[in-house]
């Protein structure tokens, strides 16, 4: 479907409609929302992280009823198998009465998935996610299946219960492009919650996008022009996480272990163009790269033991990166 | 499905307003370094005022001709440097995006622009871009570039008043008249003007040493300049001042003393020695003189007797050695060379002769006389192995040895001449800023002085008897006139005492008193009869003192010392006294003593020019006047002596005097109790 201007201004607006439709059950977290949406337009898929009942899959449900796709739940647990993500071939018997193996696909069919409590399932499940995320397609006994457009998994993680978790592996995090931590509301967050939720009326979302719609947002999004200035900022960003890189700082050399990989870089540009159009721009600027830089960096870099001591957190080093470059770009600009 | 199309060219309205952006970004830069210049500027010309403080920089250097200078070539200098500084229109734009939050539009845009292949792909992608150029020249036509680059001083702008400030103080602080104390002032510009009076001095020293090729007078010079320039820049008070210049002199002292050592005759009173060693001895071979009737051991000054024969020659010498007379010796030994060439003379007396001779090379002693000590003893040991003719010719050596002896000891003495003048000229400083109590009199003093002073020079090789003549401020006494020959005089003054002063000739070598302005009846020196004596000069007082002394001032060296007592006729031509010929037990009458009308110190003779300055603020003194006076004090001389000594010691404690200067009073005190 060809672009024209109508459908670009429209970009903000819609985008615009359905915060404002999750907005009706979900009170506050709209970092979580707009960082959700920007996942979504940017073919990422995010992982939100917060302890039970801050209305993370609330958050997923709603959002999936005002976009106008299909959605499935998988609840993660120990003894959740890859077939029964990725569905298996089961023994069929056709209208002549001949049993054959048919393809029964499983809940990674579905333009969303929430995977609730990732962490939970053992590596092996865990990694049935991989090939879904990355190629948006499941093989299952040698046959490759594709997965419907779009493609969103929302996944999320209970940072506090350790016990009978499988932290994700590195590999499985550097999929999302976002992790988004979601906080405990605000007091006023907290009323609000408790006013919409324990009354007798119930509040509830309409479809506003279509799949079609949503496909047509990211071909815009994709095609945001990035100046090789803007670019280069986000390449230095990446590569000052990576310890003894030219650029980086100190905190990164003495806590960091691995810097973020080329998909941080990837995952930068490709959210910072959303966040340009949805600022009404048509050219990424640095701002958009250093606000969804913590965002999409945060799991990818990977500290030592001695940040882990001291209690440093990905966000800090991400920070004190973002400060440095910042001052530079000031300076610079003088 | 869109077409194709390349956005149009907003290039020029995207620079357009960059333009305005750029020029006002140069304006402000050029302002920048044109701050940082000046501020260097100021920065040095600080430094410059620090360092003139301190006398650190040279004479030529001129601070009111720096400071503007270093000031407007900094600020001209950073100035050009900031318009040369190029500013693209990429970095104007990156500027007014930062100033104005428009988040990267319009450099996007411009290499949107600049290179369209690599943007230009699809026709989606030409559809954005097309966007945001349009988004972008929106934009840029909002852009105000004085709110883009509004003009803000930088910190070396600001800085440059605060250090203007700072400079300003530096310079007037110090002067501020708001912060001295009027006499702290008074003084200050009286060290100040005395300083410039030095540098001069040292300028025209310096020039004369350059001619003479005088290395010490130029080393003096240099330090005299080194010291007006401190005191020129108020580096040090009035004290300080004295004491510098006191140490002054003495440099000039161990000058002169080394260059007397190093040429000529070291010491003039050599030959003396040695004439009056020979004498002795020649007085004891009474053989030697026996054939001279009527002739006893030769006395100095007395007409030698029988000059046809060579003891006569020898007895001559004798006394031309004692007389301090080398030319005298060395035609003393030539006549004895022809007298041996071309008379008979008699084996005997040749041993005679030989043996006087012996004596007379014992007699020279000093490392210049060495040569002529030789040739005479060559002489003696050829006479008494009857050689004529190579005694002859050793004699006429040997005189010829003492001729070059005496040349190289004038030499010296001309080169010390530079020094002579050198201490003249800080002595008259010193004294002249002893006494100013205004700058205006502190250079009047120097003019009176500087003109004694010449005076003083028409004394031969007393030149430094002239500072006697600093001391007149009345002008009316004649300082100077009778310097002492040969004793480079240290004439003391009194300052229009009423005592009676100028009481040469008691015996007080190199000492002549001098009453100024006396209100005294006229001193009636009379013409001193004792040898060596010094002369004592009468004021020319205004009441008349009549002042012999004027004119028996140049009596010289033989004649009698005058003095002449101004004052109330107590010091009523005091006889010069030669050494040893005074009365003992002599008493000073206590109401002769020097007092001028002021109630201020009459300075004794002996003193340095210095002294007295020091003196004039001192607390009423009185010295003893050595005045054989025909009132005699019941009070002992010794007594009085001491007695005058502690009230000195007092006084001088009381005020700033020099140590050298401390050391003559006391010298003088101590030559009041030796003579007595």
């Amino acid at each position: 479907m060809p672009l024209d201007e109508t459908s670009v201004a429209r970009f903000k607006e819609d985008f615009g409609r359905v915060r404002a439709e999750v907005g009706k059950v979900i009170v506050g977290q709209t970092d979580i929302i707009d960082g959700a949406l920007i996942c979504l337009l940017a073919e990422g898929h995010v992982l939100l992280e917060g302890v039970p009942g801050l209305g993370k899959t609330l958050l997923v449900r709603t959002l999936s009823q005002v976009l106008d796709i299909s959605y499935n739940r998988i609840q993660f647990t120990p003894d959740l198998m890859p077939a029964d993500i990725t569905g298996t071939n089961i023994l069929a018997e056709d209208p002549e009465g001949r049993k054959q193996f048919q393809f029964q696909p499983g809940p990674i069919f579905a333009s969303i998935v929430l995977a609730d409590e990732i962490n939970r399932a053992t590596p092996k499940t865990q990694s049935a996610m991989l090939e879904a995320m990355q190629e948006h397609s499941v093989t299952v006994a040698g046959k490759m299946y594709k997965l419907q457009e779009p493609f969103f998994v929302l996944a999320t993680q209970n940072p506090i219960e350790m016990d009978g978790t499988y932290p994700l592996p590195e590999a499985q995090l550097d999929r999302f492009l976002f992790k988004l931590i979601v906080t405990t509301p605000s007091l006023a967050e907290l009323s609000a919650i408790l006013d919409r939720t324990t009354g007798a009326s119930v509040s509830t979302a309409e479809k506003v996008l279509t799949s079609g719609r949503i496909l047509e947002m990211r071909q815009i999004a994709k095609e945001v022009p990035i100046a090789s200035h803007v670019r280069e900022h986000a390449v230095r960003i990446v590569l000052a996480t990576h310890p003894r890189s030219e650029s980086a700082p100190q905190i990164t050399n003495q806590f960091v272990r691995f810097g973020a990989s080329p998909r941080g870089a990837q995952a930068l540009v490709r959210a910072a163009k959303i966040r340009a159009l949805l600022d009404g721009r048509y050219n990424v600027a640095y701002e958009d790269i250093m606000a969804v830089a913590p965002a999409a960096l945060r799991h990818r870099v990977i500290l030592n033991f001695e940040a882990e001591a001291e209690g440093i957190t990905t966000d800090s080093i991400i920070r004190e990166v973002l400060n440095t470059l910042s001052a530079k770009l000031t300076a610079r600009a003088a | 499905m869109a077409t194709l199309q390349r956005p149009d060219s907003n290039f020029d309205a995207l620079e357009t307003p960059l333009y305005g952006v750029t020029a006002r970004l140069r304006l402000i830069r050029l302002v920048l370094f044109a701050s940082r210049g000046a501020l260097a500027g100021t920065a040095l010309s600080l430094l410059a005022v620090i360092l003139d403080d301190f006398a650190l920089l040279p004479d030529w250097f001129s601070l009111y001709v720096f400071i503007p200078v270093a000031i407007l070539l900094g600020g001209g200098i950073g100035g050009v440097l900031g318009a040369l500084k190029r500013i693209s229109l990429r970095s104007a734009a990156a500027l007014t995006e930062s100033r104005l939050g428009l988040k990267e539009r319009i450099t996007s845009a411009m290499e949107f622009s600049r290179d369209p292949a690599n943007y230009h792909k699809d026709a989606e992608a030409t559809l954005l871009l097309r966007l945001q150029q349009e988004d972008a020249v929106f934009h840029a036509r909002l852009i105000r570039p004085s709110a883009a680059v509004p003009f803000k001083m930088s910190w070396e702008t600001k800085a440059l008043i605060p250090a203007f400030v700072i400079l300003m103080l530096a310079i007037l602080l110090p002067n501020l008249f708001a912060l001295i104390s009027p006499r702290e002032r008074n003084e200050q510009a009286i060290v100040g003007q005395t300083g410039v009076r030095l540098i001069k001095s040292a300028d025209d020293l310096e020039k004369e040493a350059i001619a003479h090729r005088e290395a010490e007078t130029l080393h003096i010079a240099q330090s005299m300049r080194r010291l007006g320039q401190q005191m020129r820049h108020g580096h040090m008070d009035k004290r300080q001042a004295m004491l510098k210049m006191a140490g002054l002199n003495k440099q000039i002292d161990d000058a002169r003393k080394s260059l007397n050592a190093s040429g000529g005759l070291a010491n003039p009173g050599d030959l003396n020695q040695a004439g009056q060693q020979l004498a002795k001895e020649l007085a004891a071979e009474k053989s030697l003189f026996g054939n001279i009737p009527g002739q006893n051991i030769p006395k100095k000054g007395q007409a030698s007797a029988n000059p046809s024969t060579t003891s006569g020659d020898i007895k001559n010498a004798a006394d031309s050695t004692q007389e301090d007379n080398a030319m005298g010796l060395g035609d003393q030994l030539r006549k004895m060379a022809n007298r041996l060439s071309t008379q008979n003379v008699s084996p005997q007396e040749q041993k005679q002769t030989a043996g006087a001779l012996d004596k007379l090379a014992q007699a020279l002693q000093g490392p210049s006389l060495q040569d002529a000590k030789q040739h005479v003893q060559a002489a003696a040991d050829a006479l008494r192995k009857g050689d004529k003719t190579t005694g002859a010719n050793e004699l006429r050596k040997a005189a010829d040895s003492i001729d070059k002896a005496m040349q190289k000891s004038q030499d010296a003495q001309q080169d010390s001449s530079g020094l002579d003048d050198a201490q003249s000229s800080v002595q008259n400083t010193q004294d002249s800023m002893a006494k100013a109590q205004t700058p205006a009199q502190a250079n009047s003093n120097s003019g009176s002085s500087q003109g004694k002073s010449g005076q003083n020079g028409q004394s031969g090789k007393n030149g430094q008897s002239g500072q006697s003549g600093q001391q007149d401020q009345s002008g009316q006494g004649q300082s100077g006139q009778g310097g002492q020959q040969g004793q480079s005089g240290q004439n003391g003054q009194g300052q229009s005492g009423q005592g009676q002063s100028g009481q040469g000739g008691q015996g007080q070598s190199g000492q002549s008193g001098q009453g100024q302005s006396g209100q005294g009846q006229s001193g009636q020196g009379q013409s001193g009869q004792g040898q060596s004596g010094q002369n004592g000069q009468g004021s020319e007082g205004s009441n008349g003192g009549n002042g012999h002394s004027g004119s028996s001032a140049s009596g010289g060296s033989k004649s009698a010392g005058n003095s002449s007592g101004g004052g109330r006729s107590q010091g009523q031509g005091s006889t010069g006294h030669s050494p040893g010929t005074q009365p003992p037990n002599r008493t000073w009458d206590s109401d002769s003593h020097m007092q001028d009308a002021a109630g201020k110190f009459a300075i004794p003779s002996g003193n340095r020019a210095g002294y007295k300055g020091g003196m004039d603020s001192a607390p009423r003194m009185s010295l003893p006047s050595q005045t054989m006076g025909q009132q005699q004090s019941k009070v002992p001389y010794e007594q009085s002596v001491d007695q005058a000594r502690r009230t000195s010691e007092t006084a001088m404690d009381n005020e700033d005097i020099a140590p050298a200067d401390r050391a003559l009073v006391r010298k003088y005190y101590d030559s009041l109790a030796q003579s007595h």
